[in-house]
């Protein structure tokens, strides 16, 4: 396990009802795992859209097999809407 | 080729004045192989929703994964443009932003015209795609809404 800082960005920190939070993540772990996990910690997390970043690099989607191997920083960020 | 990418800081609090084009355009006339310059800003448009109507849009976003990813769109940008200049000026703002006022200015110069269009182009559309930035949209009656695209 180690400790990383979770952010929560645009309506997820809102659904969350917090900006940042410090986790424990079991490393290595997939994205696919990493995201049933946070789901499962953080229900308002269900059915919402939202990408995963680990230090500032985004993860790929569904079945990827990059696979997590340390995190400081975990950045859930919803769709852009920046311009 | 000459490649001027100025992204950093992208964001800034204060509000994005037309006398910081002048600035930028300023700082650019003595570059002597520029021969197009285009400047595009965003402004924030009173849109009617069934909820209510926009009043402004607060801007958050993850600043440092924003500001590489707006690199490296310039830097894409730099190479399709194939001009032997290039000259890119991008500022996004945070908090708060009232209608009519301007969440981005993108200011491009190249050699030639066409490629200061499309560049200025690109740089937007890339930016609203790639950069993670969240816009709140705030309402008149008085709840709000998130800005997607």
């Amino acid at each position: 396990m180690a400790a990383a800082e979770l952010r929560f960005f645009g309506p997820l920190s809102e659904a969350v009802g917090t900006e940042r939070e410090t986790v424990e993540v079991p490393l290595p772990i997939t994205p696919a795992a990493l995201r049933a996990r946070l789901t499962a910690t953080y229900p308002p997390l269900e059915g919402r859209r939202f990408s995963i970043a680990v230090d500032a690099r985004l993860l790929g989607n569904g079945d990827t097999i990059e696979t997590v191997e340390s995190a400081r920083e975990i950045a859930l960020l919803p769709p852009f809407g920046g311009g | 080729m000459t490649r001027n990418i100025d992204v950093d800081p992208l964001f800034s609090h204060e509000p994005l004045e037309a006398k910081l084009v002048a600035e930028v355009l300023r700082r650019w006339q003595v570059v002597s192989g520029l021969g197009g310059l285009v400047t595009f800003l965003g402004q924030v448009r009173a849109d009617a929703h069934p909820e209510g109507t926009v009043t402004g849009i607060e801007f958050t976003a993850h600043e440092e994964m924003a500001t590489a990813a707006v690199r490296e769109l310039a830097e894409e940008v730099a190479a399709e443009a194939a001009d032997p200049l290039f000259y890119a000026y991008v500022r996004h703002r945070l908090g708060r932003v009232p209608v009519g006022a301007y969440p981005v200015l993108i200011v491009v110069g190249t050699g030639h015209r066409d490629r200061a269009y499309r560049a200025s182009r690109r740089l937007i559309d890339g930016l609203k795609e790639r950069a993670p930035i969240f816009g709140r949209e705030l309402l008149d009656a008085g709840g709000h809404r998130w800005k997607e695209g």
